[in-house]
């Protein structure tokens, strides 16, 4: 699979800037790339894909994936016809990654969504309040977690 | 809102109590009842969520819809499209207090959503799509006078609505230069649909990245600079008659053949779909796991991107335009029932319900009538 020839030359740009902190990538179709990073190397890429390769930020998915959780950070370049994906991992034990928000004021409500559903901690985060669950919730109550439904039925 | 007297000096939003665990859901059910459930995150948009969904799984699955059933699908999307901005046209003139036009607007919704019990059988909620392609078919020798009809009488109206819309001195007072999002602003809080169109970005998904049957039956992308409310509506309602023209061209070219593809045995994989919504760019992200039942499935809605722009889009104006400044981005509407109005200097909230926040709207709109 390769990319198409509009978006190619964009992650080749990021493979040449990132070369060495690319854990792996992989192309699934021609509008497609997905581009694993270590999570701390996250506002340093999304800066670079943000402001200079000038892509936007669609949404993050965050997938609870038994160890740790993996967040993907999907940008979207119009123009290309590109979903380029940055994904990253944290482990249960440290579930934290660093906030995009003070660069991207537009990941503020997902980077929520993400620590209210999931419990991870997006640091630096401007505004790290509830976004759609109760105040009155417990602090642990994350629904998204896979171990979730176990443990409300053992209460 | 935060206010010193009439004037807007600050927003903090909160967008209430509406998580109704989705995507919860979706992740204990098999991929192809997900477009049951889909369908009704959203009334208005019931046809854009499980079209995405699909796509995302398509993607995920390596199968491509056959040509009739993406066909179809465009059919439904535009005329989905031209039902749901004249329903927004209809309530933002309701908010300035111009309710004539307001009724002018949704006579012509009303044929539309005849059209669809017409052709999927439900006014809303029509369950056209399935995995690999549509449930339904449109029987297009049947139908297709009355569509044809239909939609002329819709575009002729819109078109007038349209010339009265640019010409009337109330809307020109209450809308020109009202809620302004820059261009920078914009692409900072990446905002989507005719909200990003309104504010100069050209960005539709229709034509960046064409799903369906757009790249053959072309999509003709409107964009106006200006970034005032008056430029998200002719934004919307330039594409109610953009969209007449497309069902009419996807009319005429319907191929024929199957209705939906082999599906293989769901493999190991992930898949991204996008389509454009009214609203904006709605994106699910669907990863499966080798068995029926999805590993994740992640839903971004439009409108979750385009709230948080209202900000900028409010700062600085009076409460009585903030009801039209809102509807602007067209939001769900249950989203707005948590705004109250709070005085800056005291921290107090003034207690201004929902119904006097649009009283004030229509108030000032008299107030402008009786000063020209």
């Amino acid at each position: 699979m390769s990319l198409s020839p509009k978006a190619q030359p964009i992650l080749d740009k990021l493979v040449e800037r990132f070369g060495e902190k690319i854990l792996w990538k992989q192309v699934r179709s021609e509008r497609r790339a997905y581009v694993a990073i270590p999570r701390e190397a996250i506002v340093e890429c999304a800066n670079y894909v943000f402001n200079e390769l000038r892509g936007r930020l669609s949404t993050i998915s965050a997938v609870d994936v038994g160890g740790g959780f993996e967040l993907l950070y999907h940008f979207t370049f119009d123009e290309a016809n590109l979903v380029l994906t940055l994904r990253c991992t944290a482990p249960k034990t440290d579930p934290a990654v660093d906030s995009i928000t003070p660069l991207i004021p537009g990941a503020e409500f997902i980077e929520r969504e993400i620590m209210d559903l999931f419990g991870l901690v997006f640091r630096n985060h401007p505004n790290p309040e509830r976004l759609i669950l109760a105040e009155s919730l417990p602090p642990d109550f994350h629904p998204l977690r896979k171990d979730w439904g176990e443990k409300i039925s053992r209460k | 809102m935060f206010v010193e007297g009439e004037r807007i000096v600050d927003v903090k939003i909160r967008i209430g109590y509406n998580h109704r665990g989705i995507e919860y859901l979706s992740q204990r059910r098999t991929i192809h009842q997900i477009p049951m459930l889909v369908e009704r995150i959203c009334g208005i948009c019931s046809h854009t969520h499980p079209l995405c969904y699909c796509q995302a799984v398509e993607e995920a699955m390596g199968v491509e819809p056959p040509d009739r059933a993406r066909y179809i699908r465009t059919i439904i999307a535009e005329l989905e499209r031209i039902h749901s901005h004249l329903l927004w046209a209809g309530v933002a003139l309701h908010l300035i207090g111009y309710d004539s036009l307001f009724m002018y607007f949704w006579r012509y919704r009303e044929p539309i959503c005849m059209l669809f019990e017409l052709l999927t059988g439900n006014r809303q909620s029509y369950a056209v799509n399935c995995v690999g392609g549509v449930r339904r078919d449109i029987d297009v020798p049947r139908h297709r006078d009355r569509v044809m009809r239909t939609l002329k009488e819709v575009g002729d109206g819109v078109r007038r609505l349209e010339g009265m819309l640019l010409e009337d001195p109330l809307v020109k007072a209450r809308l020109v230069g009202v809620g302004v999002l820059t261009r920078d602003d914009a692409r900072r809080y990446c905002v989507v649909g005719p909200t990003a169109r309104g504010s100069g970005i050209p960005i539709d998904v229709r034509v960046c990245e064409p799903y369906a049957a757009y790249a053959e039956v072309g999509v003709d992308i409107k964009v106006f600079s200006e970034g005032d409310v008056m430029a998200k509506t002719l934004v919307r309602v330039q594409e109610v008659v953009e969209s007449i023209e497309i069902v009419e061209r996807a009319l005429d070219a319907m191929p024929g053949g199957p209705l939906r593809a082999e599906l293989p045995e769901p493999p190991v994989s992930e898949g991204i779909g996008k389509t454009e919504a009214p609203r904006g760019e709605n994106i699910h992200y669907v990863r499966l796991n080798g068995t029926v039942v999805p590993e994740r499935h992640k839903v971004r809605a439009p409108t979750y991107a385009n709230i948080p722009s209202l900000v900028p889009q409010l700062l600085g104006e009076t409460i009585a335009d903030a009801p039209i400044v809102i509807g602007s981005i067209d939001p769900c509407l249950s989203c707005t029932d948590r705004l109250s109005v709070v005085d800056a200097e005291t921290g107090k909230p003034l207690g201004i319900t929902y119904e006097k926040l649009v009283h004030m709207s229509r108030k000032k709109s008299r107030r402008v009538l009786r000063s020209a």
